[in-house]
């Protein structure tokens, strides 16, 4: 089984609902998924399982609507996504996107002069700067990609990622120069 | 001024993308998400569980019989090996026995022919004791003869021990015929 391509093991969950197929596949693709999951959430663990497991109901779901047109991977991870968006929908009423190019990033909600890992800043940045981010810099997607993915405008998402890391610069050199040019 | 803060920023957001590229990019979910994902999919019709193979009638007896003649044929072999292993063990222990035995024996007999020579080291300076201490030599001599005679009937050496007592219990008795009033002691 294990030498089986993503492609066979999705045809044998499709023709007959092959558990062990399932299984190979959900353990070859879940640890990643869940990862990006969990860090588009900010680190709840509750959340990023809930969406782990709506992403592979959906995804065997439209399995058969599925092209391969692109990796099956990448298929879940936009699936995974789209699922994690919805949940940080529900949890705001704040739109995910509200920011413009021309918006100014809100001012981080850790004490000034506290100092934090990356991995907590990124939990503590706003959801829309926070999955840009996470895809541009961590995942390695390209602008365009993550305008896709969003449905955003290329030029939202290079907006949204300077306006992150900046936000992230603030948190991690809480007295450095950004957390005093944000104030001016 | 600004082209130095372009400078700072343009380092920083290396650092930063350098920093964010080593993050971890997988976590294990544990088992349980699996299992409850894998549930999710079974109540929606989408996946099927394993199939469980049905046994029939004829294959479970034949499983049976199986199973039986296997234990059948365990014990017998059992049996055989813990028989061999008691016999030799029996064995080995009476070997060993035996050469207790006759080791206590041969410490016995040289105990016996140490006293025998303490009494006739004594029979030099104490009156009495040769007469009592040869009574006492003769009736064990008599005795292990007797022993021996059971153990190996047709030994030769014991039979002529035994026949020469015989012999002289028989002059004894002669004697005892002529003089009744002397008479032995035994004790």
């Amino acid at each position: 089984m294990l030498s089986h391509t993503d492609r066979h093991l999705i045809d044998l969950i499709i023709d007959s609902g092959d558990e062990t197929a399932f299984r190979e596949l959900y353990r070859r693709h879940t640890p990643r998924l869940h990862q990006l999951l969990l860090r588009m959430l900010g680190g709840l663990e509750q959340d990023a399982e809930d969406v782990v497991q709506e992403t592979w109901v959906r995804a065997v779901e439209s399995a058969s609507k599925f092209e391969w047109k692109s990796s099956f991977a990448s298929w879940l991870t936009g699936i995974g996504i789209n699922r994690a968006r919805e949940l940080l929908r529900k949890r705001s009423r704040r739109p995910m996107f509200e920011l413009t190019e021309q918006s100014e990033p809100r001012t981080p909600v850790v004490p000034i002069g506290e100092r934090v890992d990356l991995e907590r800043a990124l939990a503590l940045l706003p959801d829309g700067y926070r999955t840009v981010l996470v895809l541009h810099d961590v995942e390695g997607f390209r602008h365009e990609e993550i305008a896709a993915q969003l449905g955003i405008a290329t030029g939202t998402s290079k907006s949204q990622l300077f306006h992150a890391r900046r936000y992230v610069r603030a948190l991690l050199e809480p007295t450095g120069e950004v957390g005093n040019e944000q104030r001016v | 001024m600004s082209n130095e803060f372009e400078h700072n920023d343009r380092e920083w957001e290396e650092r930063l993308a350098a920093m964010a590229n080593a993050l971890p990019k997988e976590r294990e979910a544990g088992r349980l998400l699996e299992e409850r994902t894998v549930a999710a999919l079974r109540r929606r019709g989408l996946l099927k569980r394993k199939p469980v193979r049905r046994f029939g009638p004829a294959w479970l007896a034949g499983s049976v019989a199986a199973s039986i003649a296997l234990f059948a044929s365990g014990v017998v072999v059992g049996q055989m090996l813990g028989a061999r292993t008691a016999t030799n063990t029996a064995i080995a222990l009476s070997q060993n026995d035996a050469q207790m035995t006759a080791a206590q024996v041969q410490r016995a007999g040289s105990a016996y022919v140490n006293a025998l020579q303490a009494l006739a080291q004594m029979s030099d300076s104490t009156a009495g004791v040769p007469a009592q201490g040869r009574e006492v030599a003769l009736t064990a001599l008599h005795a292990a003869a007797n022993e021996v005679i059971r153990m190996v009937p047709n030994d030769p050496i014991a039979a002529e021990i035994l026949r020469g007592f015989e012999r002289a219990r028989q002059q004894q008795a002669l004697q005892q015929q002529r003089d009744p009033q002397r008479q032995i002691i035994w004790f």
